[in-house]
C-alpha cells in the first residue's frame, strides 16, 4: 500500500468517524422520534398523517437493512490488503474506493450513524478478515456480486456510459405502475417559479405532517405556460396547485398519456444552446436579420453573447439627422430600406462629418466609435441575448463567408468598401484552424487519411460511424481485418483527381460530380454533373459517390427532367431542380428565347404522363417520343442540331441532345412544325404535291376540329351499335389503362394526353376492398388510378385491373389473354353484328403510334371487334410496342397508307387528329393513289369484319378470329370477313352523321372499298409465300398478337423461328437493335442495325455465323429490309436476348430489356434480366436473340 | 456542527422564504408552519434547499432576480441560487466542498441549463427514475445541463470514477 493510500484511508476513517459523530446525534434523535411516536400513535392525528408515519417507520426499517449492504460496502476502504495480494485488482480497487468514498460521504451519512463507530469499525475489520480467508474464486464470485450491485444502481451516481445509457434507459420508460404525469397551466413565464413554490409547499407542508402526495414537478424552458405535475392522482396535482398564485387552480389538469411521457420529460435538443467563440450565428431578428455573424465572446451567466457583424449603416442619414429628430428617437430610427451589409469605412464617415472617436479594444486594438456604434476592422461589435441567435449547423456558405472575412482583411476599415470576395486563399488563411472549424462528416466507405497518431499517413476505409461520432476506419494494411475506431479529427478525407463526389454540405448540397483538381487547405473544384460549372468546395464536404447522376432530382413527387403541367395552356420540362424550386423549360419557349422559368411546388400543377402523343413535323411526318429530329428554323444557334423527342405538348417537342447544352441544360423546347424527323418518309416535295392537289389539309393540332370529327364518328355509334349488340365481352380489364376512355369520345380528339384517359370518368371498381363502388377517377397513372367514391367520402388509389368504366357491361374481365385463342369463332359473329357496348376504346388510341389518332382508337374500341381482341393488344399499347398497331383492327384499313407512305397517314398520327381525319384521309388516299381503301366512319365501326381480313396483310394479322378465317385458313386475309364486317356495317354507315357520309361519298368508291379492304391489302402487306401469319386460322397469327403467348402458329409458320417482326411494326427500332433475324425468303440470317428505309422496315446486316458463337458480318451486306419479312431467330439457352415483342410473359414493361435465357421450358424461355436480375418467363417467341457483330478482318 | 444545526437549518430555509412566522398567508393559502416540528422534518433533513433568495425580507414573487441566480452542479444538477450553495453547497456532491467557496461555487456550477424539476419524493417518481435523480436528495434540478463539464472538474470526476450522464 502506498504512502498516499494509507492517508486517503486514514482520512476517510476520520471522515467516517466525522460523520457516525454527526450521525449519532441523529440516531439519538430516531431514537426520540420512536418514542414520540408511540405516544403521538394516542393522540388523535389526521389519519393521513398517521399513514404517513407509519409508512415511514417502514422505510425506516428498510433503510435499516440497506445500512447493512452500505457497510458491506464500506469495508472497501481496506481492501487494499487484498489489493497486496493480488495486483490485478488495484485499479479496480481504486475505482472501488472512489465509488465507497462518495457513498461514505454522501448518501450513507445516516447509515453509518446507525451503528456506533467502533463497533462498526470492528465489524468491518471482521469482515476483512473473512475475506482474506476467501478462496481466490470466491473472491471473485466476491467482486462479481458487488460489481452487480453497482450495476443494479447501488451507486449514488450512475456510472453508466453512453452505451450503456440507451439500453438501461429503454428499461425506465414509463409503465403503468408509475405515477402519472398531469399537465398544469400556469402563468407564462412563470413556470420555473411555480415549480419552486410546489417544492416549497411541499416542504412547508411535509413540515406540518399533511405532507402533499405529488413526486415531482418540471418544466420545460421552451413549453410557456404549461407546467408537469408527477403524481399518482388527479386529487394529489389539484391539491398541490390549489391556492398558487403562479398556477390555474380552475383550468383544471390534463392528464399526459403513457406514451406521451418521456416526450413530456425530453428537453429539445434543440433547445440546447452550444455557443462558443468563433461560433458561425446569425442574427434572428431586426434589422441584421438573416445575416451572418461571429461569436467573439460568450457570457453565460448572463446569456449574452457579444458579436461581429457587418454592419448595416446608412451613414448618410446618421449624418442628415436634424437636432429634432435626435431627441426623438436618440438611438436612431430603423431605416425603412435596409442599407447593404458592408464594412465600416471611417473615411466615409468623417467625410459626412459624423464623429468618430476611438476607444480602447480587445488585444491592443481599439474600437471605432460612432455613437454609440462600436466597431473593429471593419465590423460592428454588438453584445445580444443568446436568444437573439441562431447558431449555424455547420460552415457558413463559402460565398457569405468570404463576404464576411474579407472585411477583416481590411485593417482598420479602410477601404475595400464593396466588401469584395476576397479570393479563397487568402480567406482560408482567415479561417480558424482550431478545433471551432466543423468537423467533417463521414461516412461509410469515404476513403480517409490518417492525421496523426501511430497511423499516420496510412490510407483507410471508413466503415461505419457511430453514433457518439467515433468513426470506425479499416486500414489498408495485409492481413488487417479489424477495424479501428477514431476522433473524426483524427481523420482527413482522401481524394484523388477523377473522383465522383458528391457535395455533402454548403450550397452546392447535393450536387454530384468530378473531383478535377485538389488545392491546398483542404479546397477542391468539383465540375458539377448537373450544372458542367466548376465549383469550388471544401474537401471534407465531400463524399464519394460511384454513380453519376445528375444532382439534386427531386422535388417533392416530381424528378429532373418529368414533363409537367404549369397551367392549362403551359407544360415545361424540369431541367434542374433546387433545394426548393425547379427550372422549367415551359412549352412557351421559343426558338429565340427559351423561357426558363423557376417554379416552386405550387406552381406546378401535375405531371404530363403522356407518352404516346405524336405530332407532326414541318413534313407531315409523325413525331413521337424518342424520334430523332433537326432543328430547320430558327436561329442559326438551334438550327440544324438535333436531338432526341423527349416529350410532345401540344405540337411543341421538347427536344434533348448534346449539342443542346446551353442553358436550358440540353433541351429544347421547339415547335414540331420547325424540325424535320430523321428517316421521315415524306419530303418537302410530297407535302407541296398534296398543298398543290388542293386537298383540305386540316392542321391535326386542332383540337376542336378532330374533337369535332370525333363527335361525328362516333354519333351514330352508340345508340345504334348498343342496341343491336347482343352479348359483347367487356374489354379485359387491361384495356381500360390504355383507354382513351372516352365514352363520348372526345376526349382524344381534345388533345388530352393519353395518360389521363381515364381521368374524370365514372368507373366501378370490380374487385378488392372496394369493390362495387362506383367514382370517378382524379388521377391515373400507369397501374393505379385515384377515385373518389360516390358513396364514401373518400379518394383512395385502385388497380387499374379492377377498375371498370361505368356503363361497360357488367360481364367484368374478359377472358385475360385468350380471346382470340380461346375460341376464335365466337367472338365474331356476334360482334359482327352487334354493336359494341364496349366503351372502351382499347386498341386505337394510344398505340397507334402509326395511325394516331385516338379517335380512330376510339371507334375501334367500339366496334364488335373487341372481345376478340388480345388483351395484350391493349396491354402493349401502352407505348411502342411494336405489336401495337396490328392490334387494332381499325388500322389495319390504314396500314396499307403506310405502307405506301403516302402523307395521308401521318394526318391520323396527330393527336386529336381523329375523328375529322378519316374522312380527310381518304380523300387523300385517294388522292394519292393508295390503293388503300379509304376508311370511311362507317368502317371505323366496323374493324371486327375487317380485322382478320387485314391483319395478315397488315402487320401480320389480328387475333380477331372471324369464322370466315377459319374457312380459308389457307389464305392469306380473306375477303369474306371484310364481307361480314360489311354487312354488318352497312346498316351504320347510312345511320352515321351526313359528314360520314358525306365523306364517304367524297371519297367516291371509298365507302365500298373501305368495307372490303382486306382484298386489296392482303397481298400487298405480305410477301407473297412468306406471309406466314393468318392469324384468323388458328385465332392467332404471331406471338406478338396473341398475348397468349404460346399460340398455335399458322400454317406455314413452321418457317418462323421467332416472332415476326412484321407483326410489330417496326417502330421501336431501338429494341430491334443487334437482333438476330432470318430474312424470309431466303432465311438468310441478319443482324438489325438501324432503321430502314421507311417505317415499315429495317436495316439488316447480313451475318455468318463464325467459329465460337462470334457472328462475323458479311461484306457490304447492309440492306432495308421489310418488316414482315424478318423473322426472329429463336433464342437457344444461354443466349443473350431482349424481349421485342408483347405476348406471353412478356409486358410492354419488359420491353427492350435485355437479359439471359438461362433455361427453356417448352415454348417458354426463363429470363434473367441484366439489370434487375429479375426472373421471368417469356415466350420465346417475344424473345429476340441478341448477337455481337464482328467486322470480318 | 452542533446537534440540532441541521433541522435548524432546514427550518430556517422553509420558513425564511415564507417568512419565518408561525403562520403565513400563502397566495391565499393560510399555511401553518409549527415552530417546532422536528419529528416530522427527519425524513427531509436530507432535503436540499428550495432555490431562493436568503434574504427574507426579499418579495418571494420576485422570481426574475432569482432565477438569474439560479446555478446547476455540474455533477447532480442540482439547482440552487449561487448564494445558497455558498452557503451550503451541493447536497448531493459533499466531494466538491462548494461550502463557503465561492471560486468553486463558480467553477462547479453553471446558469447554463434548461429546464426545471422539483423533486419532491425521489424514490417512486418516475421522473426521478428517468432522469437518473432518484439516488439524490429532494430538491430542484434541472433537466438538462447545457455547457460542458469543465476540465478542472472532470479530471475531479475521473479521480472518483463517476460519468456524468450528459444526456439522455
Amino acid at each position: 500500500m502506498g504512502k498516499d493510500e494509507v492517508d486517503e484511508v486514514e482520512e476517510d476513517l476520520e471522515d467516517e468517524e466525522d460523520d457516525s459523530d454527526f450521525n449519532g446525534e441523529d440516531s439519538e434523535y430516531e431514537d426520540v422520534e420512536e418514542a414520540d411516536e408511540d405516544k403521538k400513535e394516542k393522540k388523535v392525528q389526521a389519519k393521513r398523517g398517521g399513514r404517513d408515519k407509519k409508512r415511514r417507520v417502514a422505510a425506516d426499517d428498510d433503510e435499516e437493512e440497506e445500512d447493512v449492504g452500505s457497510r458491506r460496502k464500506k469495508r472497501s476502504v481496506f481492501i487494499d490488503d487484498i489489493a497486496d495480494v493480488d495486483d490485478d485488482d488495484e485499479e479496480e480497487e481504486i475505482d472501488e474506493d472512489a465509488e465507497d468514498l462518495i457513498d461514505d460521504r454522501d448518501v450513507d451519512l445516516p447509515d453509518a450513524a446507525a451503528a456506533p463507530s467502533q463497533a462498526n469499525y470492528r465489524l468491518l475489520a471482521g469482515r476483512d478478515r473473512d475475506r482474506e480467508e476467501m478462496k481466490e474464486d470466491e473472491i471473485a464470485r466476491y467482486y462479481e456480486d458487488r460489481f452487480k450491485h453497482y450495476d443494479e444502481g447501488g451507486s449514488q451516481y450512475d456510472d453508466q456510459g453512453v452505451e450503456a445509457g440507451t439500453v438501461s434507459q429503454q428499461g425506465l420508460l414509463p409503465t403503468i405502475n408509475d405515477p402519472k404525469l398531469w399537465m398544469v397551466k400556469c402563468r407564462p413565464g412563470h413556470e420555473r417559479e411555480a415549480c419552486t413554490q410546489l417544492l416549497q409547499k411541499y416542504y412547508t407542508l411535509h413540515a406540518e405532517g399533511l405532507p402533499l402526495m405529488i413526486k415531482s414537478a418540471f418544466t420545460l424552458d421552451h413549453l410557456k405556460g404549461y407546467l408537469y405535475v408527477e403524481a399518482e392522482k388527479e386529487a394529489h396535482v389539484k391539491d398541490a396547485i390549489k391556492g398558487l398564485r403562479s398556477m390555474f387552480y380552475g383550468k383544471g389538469v390534463k392528464l399526459v398519456p403513457l406514451a406521451e411521457m418521456v416526450d413530456a420529460i425530453t428537453v429539445n435538443r434543440k433547445a440546447k444552446m452550444t455557443i462558443a467563440r468563433d461560433n458561425w450565428v446569425r442574427v434572428k431578428g431586426g434589422l441584421y436579420k438573416d445575416d451572418l455573424a461571429k461569436v467573439v465572446e460568450v457570457d453565460s451567466s448572463a446569456q449574452r453573447v457579444t458579436i461581429r457583424l457587418l454592419p448595416r449603416l446608412d451613414l448618410m442619414a446618421m449624418a442628415n439627422r436634424d437636432e429634432s429628430e435626435r431627441k426623438k428617437f436618440p438611438f436612431g430610427k430603423q431605416p425603412s430600406v435596409r442599407p447593404p451589409s458592408k464594412p465600416f469605412n471611417v473615411e466615409e464617415a468623417r467625410q459626412l462629418a459624423l464623429s468618430v472617436s476611438r476607444a480602447p479594444g480587445p488585444e491592443g486594438q481599439s474600437y471605432l466609435m460612432l455613437g454609440s456604434h462600436r466597431f473593429i476592422n471593419g465590423y460592428v461589435e454588438r453584445t445580444v441575448a443568446i436568444k437573439f441567435l441562431m447558431v449555424l449547423d455547420g460552415m457558413p456558405p463559402l460565398e457569405e463567408m468570404s463576404r464576411f472575412n474579407a472585411a477583416g482583411l481590411d485593417p482598420e476599415g479602410q477601404g475595400n468598401a464593396g466588401g469584395g470576395a476576397g479570393d479563397l486563399s487568402s480567406l482560408m488563411a482567415t479561417l480558424p484552424a482550431d478545433a471551432s472549424q466543423p468537423k467533417a462528416k463521414f461516412n461509410k466507405g469515404d476513403k480517409v487519411v490518417f492525421l496523426r497518431g501511430e497511423l499516420q499517413n496510412l490510407e483507410a476505409v471508413v466503415t461505419d460511424v457511430r453514433e457518439d461520432g467515433k468513426i470506425m476506419v479499416m486500414p489498408n494494411i495485409e492481413g488487417f481485418t479489424d477495424s479501428v475506431d477514431c476522433d473524426s479529427d483524427e481523420l482527413r478525407k482522401l481524394f484523388l483527381v477523377g473522383d465522383r463526389v458528391r457535395v455533402m454540405n454548403g450550397q452546392h448540397s447535393g450536387e454530384s460530380g468530378m473531383l478535377i483538381h485538389i488545392l491546398s487547405n483542404d479546397r477542391c473544384v468539383v465540375i458539377s454533373d448537373l450544372s458542367r460549372e466548376e465549383i469550388n468546395v471544401f474537401l471534407r464536404d465531400l463524399t464519394q459517390h460511384e454513380e453519376s447522376d445528375t444532382g439534386v432530382e427531386i422535388l417533392g413527387p416530381y424528378q429532373l427532367h418529368d414533363l409537367v403541367q404549369l397551367d392549362q395552356t403551359t407544360a415545361g420540362v424540369i431541367i434542374k431542380i433546387e433545394k426548393a424550386s425547379a427550372m422549367v423549360l415551359s412549352s412557351e419557349s421559343t426558338l429565340e428565347k427559351p423561357d426558363i422559368r423557376v417554379c416552386t411546388l405550387p406552381d406546378i400543377t401535375r405531371k404530363v404522363l403522356g407518352r404516346n402523343i405524336i405530332t407532326m413535323d414541318r413534313n407531315g411526318n409523325k413525331v413521337q417520343i424518342n424520334d430523332l429530329v433537326t432543328v430547320v428554323e430558327g436561329p442559326s444557334t438551334v438550327k440544324g442540331k438535333s436531338g432526341t423527342v423527349e416529350y410532345v405538348w401540344r405540337g411543341a417537342l421538347f427536344i434533348k441532345g448534346k449539342q443542346l447544352s446551353d442553358a436550358s441544360r440540353g433541351f429544347l423546347c421547339v415547335r414540331a412544325k420547325a424540325c424535320t424527323v430523321r428517316g421521315g418518309t415524306n419530303t418537302a416535295a410530297d407535302l407541296a404535291r398534296l398543298a398543290a392537289s388542293g386537298t383540305p389539309r386540316s392542321t391535326p393540332q386542332s383540337p376542336a376540329h378532330a374533337g369535332g370529327g370525333a363527335r361525328i364518328g362516333y354519333a351514330p355509334q352508340s345508340p345504334l351499335a348498343r342496341g343491336l349488340g347482343g352479348e359483347v365481352k367487356p374489354p379485359p380489364p387491361r384495356m381500360v389503362s390504355s383507354q382513351p376512355g372516352s365514352r363520348d369520345g372526345g376526349k382524344g380528339g381534345h388533345g388530352r394526353s393519353p395518360a389521363g384517359v381515364l381521368v374524370n370518368k365514372v368507373i366501378r371498381v370490380v374487385g378488392g376492398a372496394y369493390n362495387g363502388y362506383r367514382g370517378r377517377v382524379k388521377q391515373e397513372s400507369d397501374t393505379h388510378v385515384q377515385v373518389e367514391f360516390d358513396a364514401i367520402n373518400k379518394v383512395s388509389t385502385v388497380d387499374k385491373k379492377m377498375v371498370r368504366v361505368e356503363g361497360a357491361p357488367a360481364a367484368a374481365n374478359g377472358p385475360g389473354g385468350g380471346f382470340g385463342r380461346s375460341n376464335p369463332g365466337m367472338p365474331q359473329p356476334r360482334s359482327g353484328f352487334g354493336g359494341s357496348a364496349s366503351q372502351q376504346s382499347g386498341f386505337g388510341r394510344h398505340n397507334s403510334q402509326d395511325y394516331g389518332s385516338s379517335q380512330l382508337g376510339s371507334y375501334g374500341t367500339r366496334t364488335p371487334m373487341h372481345p376478340s381482341m388480345t388483351p395484350m393488344h391493349h396491354f402493349g399499347s401502352g407505348s411502342s410496342t411494336p405489336s401495337h398497331p396490328s392490334m387494332t383492327p381499325m388500322h389495319a384499313p390504314y396500314t396499307p397508307m403506310h405502307q405506301a407512305n403516302t402523307p395521308m397517314d401521318d394526318n391520323y398520327m396527330m393527336l386529336g387528329g381523329g375523328g375529322g381525319r378519316p374522312g380527310e384521309g381518304r380523300s387523300q388516299d385517294i388522292g394519292a393513289g393508295s390503293y388503300m381503301p379509304a376508311p370511311t366512319p362507317g368502317q371505323a365501326y366496323t374493324p371486327a369484319a375487317f380485322t382478320p381480313a387485314y391483319t395478315p396483310s397488315a402487320y401480320g394479322g389480328d387475333a380477331a378470329p372471324t369464322p370466315g378465317i377459319l374457312d380459308q385458313s389457307g389464305n392469306t386475309g380473306a375477303a369474306y370477313p371484310g364481307d361480314i364486317g360489311h354487312q354488318a356495317n352497312t346498316p351504320y354507315i347510312p345511320g352515321s352523321t351526313p359528314r360520314g357520309g358525306l365523306l364517304a361519298s367524297d371519297s367516291g368508291s371509298g365507302g365500298l372499298v373501305g368495307n372490303t379492304p382486306g382484298y386489296r391489302y392482303t397481298p400487298a402487306g405480305m410477301t407473297p409465300g412468306t406471309t406466314a401469319p393468318t392469324p384468323g386460322i388458328v385465332g392467332a397469327s404471331t406471338p406478338a398478337f396473341t398475348p397468349g403467348g404460346g399460340m398455335p402458329q399458322t400454317p406455314g409458320a413452321d418457317l418462323m423461328g421467332g416472332g415476326q417482326i412484321g407483326d410489330a411494326g417496326i417502330f421501336e427500332y431501338n429494341n430491334w437493335r443487334d437482333v438476330l433475324v432470318s430474312v424470309l425468303p431466303t432465311k438468310e440470317l441478319a443482324v438489325v442495325c438501324g432503321p430502314g428505309g421507311n417505317r415499315m422496315s429495317l436495316m439488316v446486316h447480313y451475318v455468318e455465323q463464325g467459329d465460337e458463337d462470334k457472328w462475323v458480318a458479311r461484306p457490304g451486306a447492309l440492306e432495308s429490309v421489310e418488316g414482315a419479312a424478318l423473322q426472329m431467330v429463336l433464342p437457344a439457352k444461354k443466349d443473350r436476348v431482349r424481349v421485342v415483342l408483347v405476348g406471353d410473359g412478356a409486358s410492354s414493361d419488359s420491353l427492350g430489356k435485355d437479359g439471359l435465357l438461362i433455361s427453356i421450358d417448352g415454348a417458354d424461355g426463363i429470363v434473367k434480366f441484366e439489370h434487375t436480375s429479375e426472373l421471368a418467363i417469356i415466350d420465346r417467341k417475344c424473345l429476340g436473340k441478341i448477337v455481337k457483330v464482328e467486322e470480318r478482318h | 456542527m452542533s446537534p440540532n444545526s441541521t433541522y435548524a437549518h432546514a427550518r430556517f430555509d422553509v420558513l425564511g422564504v415564507l417568512g419565518s412566522s408561525t403562520s403565513h398567508v400563502w397566495n391565499g393559502l393560510t399555511v401553518y408552519v409549527k415552530p417546532h416540528c422536528h419529528r416530522t422534518m427527519s425524513s427531509l433533513e436530507h432535503a436540499a434547499d428550495v432555490p431562493a433568495h436568503k434574504d427574507v425580507n426579499r418579495d418571494p414573487g420576485d422570481y426574475v432576480a432569482l432565477n438569474k441566480s439560479l446555478r446547476a452542479c455540474f455533477v447532480c444538477r442540482l439547482v440552487k441560487s449561487e448564494a445558497q450553495f455558498v452557503e451550503s453547497g451541493c447536497d448531493n456532491c459533499k466531494f466538491l466542498d462548494l461550502e463557503g467557496d465561492r471560486g468553486r461555487v463558480a467553477d462547479y456550477t453553471t446558469p447554463n441549463f434548461s429546464g426545471l424539476i422539483s423533486v419532491m419524493d425521489p424514490s417512486s417518481s418516475w421522473a426521478t427514475k428517468w432522469l437518473h435523480l432518484s439516488k439524490y436528495v429532494p430538491g430542484c434540478y434541472t433537466l438538462m445541463v447545457n455547457e460542458d463539464v469543465p476540465d478542472s472538474l472532470q479530471d475531479i470526476l475521473e479521480d472518483r470514477g463517476i460519468k456524468i450522464r450528459t444526456a439522455h
